[in-house]
C-alpha cells in the first residue's frame, strides 16, 4: 500500500493502482464503444417497435370499441333513441369530469407541482 | 531570491505548464487521428484529481475506483461536446461531481446502504487503506452522514482549502449556497462527532 501525500488525507491506495489505471481505462473505452453503438441501435429499434405496437393496439382498440358500441346501439336502441344515447354519453363525460376534479383536489392537498400533475394526468 | 518567492514562481510555472498541456490535449482530442493518444494523456493528467475527489466523498476505495472509471468513460463518450467554454479541468471536475452525487443518491434512494456497505466502510478505514487515528476515522464516518452536495463542498474546503468562490464556480452554485452548505455540513459533522 502506498500513502498519498495530500494535505490531511489519510487514505491509502493499493500498490501500483495509479500506474495501472490508464491502461485499464484505455482497454475499457476501446471495448466500450461498439457496445454503446449496439445499445443505441437496440434502444432505437426497441423504441420504434414499441411505438408501432402502441399505435396498432390503440387503432385496434378503437376499432373494437366502435364495433362494440355499434352492437350496443343495434341491440338496445332504435334510431329514435340516438339522442338519448348521446345524453348518456354526456353523463359519462360528466362522471369523468368529476373524477378529474377529485384528482385535481387531491393533487392540491398533496402539494404536487404543475409538472407532476401533468405527468399524473397524462397517465390517468 | 528568498524561498517563498522561488515557490511562488515555481507554482506559476506549473500552472502555465498545466494550461499549455490542457490546450494541446483539447486540440488533439478534436482530431480523430490523435484522439486516442490525447485521451491517454488526459487520463494521466487527471486520474489522481478524479480519484481523490471521489475517494474523499465516498471513502470506500472500490466505489471511488468505479466512479473514476465511469467519469473517464463519460469523458471519452462526450469529449466531442466539450466546447471549451470552461477549463478542461473544471469540466472534468463537474462530471466527477455529478457522478459522485448520482452514486450517493442512488445508494440512498434504493436503500442500498446496508450492513455490507458499513462493513466496506469499516474495511476502508482499516490499516490497509487508512493511516489516520481513531478520531480521524470517526471524522470519515461523520462525513458519510452528510448529503452528497454538502459533502462535496465540505471536502473541497477541508482538504484543498478551496475558496468559496471557486467551489461555487466548479459546482455551478451561488457563493451563498456554497457557504450555507459548508455551514450545515460543519454543524452536522460536529453533532455526529459529539454524539459518537
Amino acid at each position: 500500500m502506498k500513502e498519498n501525500n495530500l494535505h490531511k488525507n489519510n487514505f491509502k491506495v493499493p500498490e501500483n493502482y495509479f500506474d495501472n489505471f490508464t491502461n485499464e481505462i484505455m482497454n475499457k473505452v476501446q471495448t466500450e464503444e461498439p457496445r454503446k453503438r449496439f445499445q443505441l441501435n437496440a434502444m432505437k429499434y426497441a423504441t420504434v417497435a414499441a411505438s408501432v405496437l402502441i399505435v396498432l393496439s390503440l387503432t385496434f382498440g378503437l376499432v373494437k370499441f366502435n364495433d362494440n358500441n355499434k352492437d350496443q346501439f343495434s341491440k338496445n336502441f332504435d334510431t329514435n333513441n340516438i339522442v338519448n344515447t348521446n345524453n348518456n354519453n354526456i353523463i359519462v363525460d360528466n362522471h369523468y369530469t368529476d373524477e378529474y376534479d377529485e384528482l385535481l383536489d387531491w393533487s392540491a392537498t398533496m402539494g404536487l407541482t404543475d409538472e407532476e400533475l401533468y405527468i399524473l394526468l397524462s397517465i390517468y | 531570491m528568498n524561498l517563498q518567492l522561488k515557490q511562488l514562481l515555481k507554482n506559476q510555472e506549473n500552472l502555465s505548464n498545466e494550461k499549455d498541456k490542457e490546450k494541446i490535449i483539447v486540440k488533439q482530442l478534436k482530431n480523430k487521428s490523435t484522439k486516442e493518444a490525447a485521451f491517454r494523456s488526459l487520463v494521466d493528467l487527471y486520474k489522481t484529481q478524479v480519484y481523490w475527489q471521489a475517494r474523499r466523498n465516498v471513502v470506500v476505495h472500490e466505489d471511488a475506483d468505479d466512479i473514476a472509471q465511469n467519469v473517464f468513460i463519460k469523458i471519452w463518450q462526450n469529449v466531442d461536446k466539450f466546447r471549451g467554454d470552461a477549463k478542461l479541468s473544471t469540466w472534468i471536475y463537474r462530471i466527477t461531481a455529478n457522478e459522485i452525487i448520482d452514486f450517493v443518491n442512488s445508494k440512498y434512494k434504493k436503500q442500498e446502504f446496508n450492513s455490507d456497505d458499513l462493513d466496506r466502510v469499516e474495511q476502508s478505514l482499516s490499516e490497509e487503506y487508512f493511516s489516520g487515528t481513531h478520531i480521524e476515522k470517526q471524522f470519515q464516518k461523520a462525513l458519510l452522514e452528510i448529503p452528497p452536495r454538502q459533502r462535496m463542498v465540505f471536502t473541497m474546503r477541508y482538504y484543498d482549502e478551496t475558496p468559496f468562490k471557486d467551489i461555487a464556480e466548479k459546482l455551478q452554485l451561488t457563493v451563498g449556497a456554497v457557504k450555507a452548505s459548508y455551514h450545515h455540513a460543519s454543524e452536522k459533522m460536529k453533532r455526529f462527532l459529539l454524539e459518537n
